[in-house]
């Protein structure tokens, strides 16, 4: 009974297993041992085991055979080192060999259960070599959006000065509309302006960056103190509670609040002074930090736009804005391994929701 | 087509940029075009210009041309409603104008709305209004008379 179950397991066994007694030599094989080497079980039976190494390998290989025999313990040779086999028909392949005595050590033998994980090995190869193309691409294109940045702000520094120039000395010279023109001009120049240096700080998130432990009341009273004017002149009240201490990338961190509580008083309502709370929840994984508000709200159809890139909401002349903001707040965001997002009921405020991972 | 409509009694511009709005009224009276012309910043105050327009007369001529990215509601939005109030197409022609590339299945999509006769990239320019002309008025712009 015993024999029958050891038979069908060794057999359908889908690893090839080699048996192989204590000086080497082969006793048994499965059926994928034939398929992978490509013998038949005559042509094995009573051959040393080296046979199916690279003869250049025998001497290293069967030392490692050697010293199992002495002490036979269960084991996998072939994770830390290359192992390479040789099947019948010349092909030498990586193997991973897992060791280990039959059950009675009497008997004197020994199985070795042989994994071809040579496709495995150029996946590897393959996936590093792409990685790295990868890598140097992005550089580029890094590199590349960081100079396009500069090299537009140029002609649009021109712009705006030469229209300077005009509305200082020429403006009493024109008429209605040349006045019009050259207003927009200057509105657009300096949205464009806006845009491109977004683009660019938007681009730039991330890179270089090194994290640190850092004090969240700390970072929000940096922030408070960079938002001051605009908290003096809206009468905001900011409060905090249990704000931890996070590791955490800080500059890009210190923008996601800046612009999260910038929001929140941006979009207040009218004859209404923001209040905001601030607050932080400890679970498995992250820290899970709400800003809320009382401001408008957002509509439900749009809560998950506004974290695209460019979105808006509103039209230029009731909320200015680039919509770059929010898009940062989730590049920020997932660079932590968080998520962002969004509970609101249209008029009646909006609480956003980020995480960011414990390490 | 034998058929030409004729010239609009009012041409709408909707784009939330004031300044888009500002150049394109700009470019239409250029080209000589006597039609009044309005500009609105969002997709309610169009709307709500065109619900009075045609309830007061309803085989008024519209010429529109709709910014298709708004902050909002947006272009898509604006076509959804005029089909919802069930205005004739054929008072009402609306002229798609974009700033951005525009990926086929949404330009397709556009084109098969009754309402929409052309899509043009922003901004506005006299070449573009010709043709709009001749496609879809009595003739060219520059034959027409007060």
């Amino acid at each position: 009974m015993k024999e029958e179950i050891f038979k069908t397991i060794f057999e359908f066994n889908p690893d090839p297993i080699v048996v192989f007694n204590a000086i080497g030599e082969i006793v048994l094989i499965n059926q994928q041992a034939k398929i992978l080497f490509g013998y038949k079980e005559a042509e094995l039976k009573g051959k040393r085991i080296d046979f199916l190494m690279p003869a250049e390998l025998v001497p290293i290989q069967s030392a490692m055979r050697f010293n199992f025999v002495q002490m036979p313990d269960n084991r996998t040779l072939g994770r830390d080192f290359d192992i390479l086999a040789l099947s019948k028909d010349g092909r030498k392949f990586h193997v991973e060999i897992a060791l280990s005595p039959l059950s009675n050590p009497n008997d004197g033998l020994f199985i070795a259960s042989i994994r071809d994980i040579s496709i495995r090995e150029e996946t590897h190869r393959n996936l590093e070599n792409r990685n790295s193309k990868l890598q140097q691409r992005i550089k580029e294109i890094e590199n590349n959006t960081f100079l396009a940045s500069h090299e537009l702000q140029e002609p649009i520094r021109t712009i705006k000065s030469l229209s300077n120039l005009l509305e200082d000395n020429q403006m009493n010279k024109l008429d209605e509309q040349s006045k019009t023109c050259l207003r927009f001009l200057n509105e657009s120049s300096h949205r464009m302006n806006l845009l491109v240096k977004g683009l660019l700080d938007y681009n730039r998130t991330g890179i270089n960056s090194v994290a640190n432990e850092i004090e969240m009341p700390k970072v929000l009273d940096e922030v408070k103190e960079d938002l001051n004017f605009l908290i003096e002149e809206t009468g905001a009240n900011i409060i905090s509670d249990g704000l931890p201490q996070i590791y955490a990338f800080e500059t890009e961190i210190r923008a996601l609040l800046q612009n999260l509580i910038s929001n929140s008083i941006k979009f207040r309502k009218k004859e209404t002074s923001p209040r905001i709370k601030i607050s932080a929840n400890k679970e498995t994984h992250h820290w899970h930090f709400t800003i809320k508000d009382n401001g408008i709200g957002i509509p439900d159809r749009y809560q998950d736009k506004i974290f695209e890139m460019f979105y808006r909401l509103h039209p230029r002349s009731q909320y200015d804005g680039c919509g770059i903001g929010l898009a940062k707040c989730k590049k920020v965001v997932e660079l932590h391994n968080g998520r962002i997002w969004v509970d609101s009921l249209e008029g009646h405020g909006s609480t956003f929701h980020f995480t960011i991972s414990k390490n | 087509m034998e058929y030409f409509k004729p010239k609009p009694d009012y041409v709408l511009l909707v784009d939330d940029c004031i300044a888009t709005n500002f150049l394109h009224q700009l470019t239409i009276m250029s080209t000589g075009h006597h039609s009044e012309i309005l500009a609105f910043e969002t997709v309610h105050e169009g709307m709500e210009f065109l619900e009075s327009k045609f309830s007061q007369q309803k085989d008024s001529s519209i010429l529109l041309f709709l910014d298709i990215n708004m902050p909002g509601l947006n272009g898509w939005d604006f076509l959804a409603e005029c089909k919802n109030d069930g205005f004739d197409p054929e008072n009402l022609v609306i002229i798609i104008l974009t700033a951005a590339a525009m990926n086929k299945d949404d330009e397709n999509l556009l084109l098969e709305n009754p309402f929409v006769k052309g899509i043009l990239p922003k901004p506005l320019d006299a070449d573009g209004l010709e043709k709009i002309w001749v496609d879809n008025f009595n003739g060219s712009l520059h034959s027409q008379s007060k």
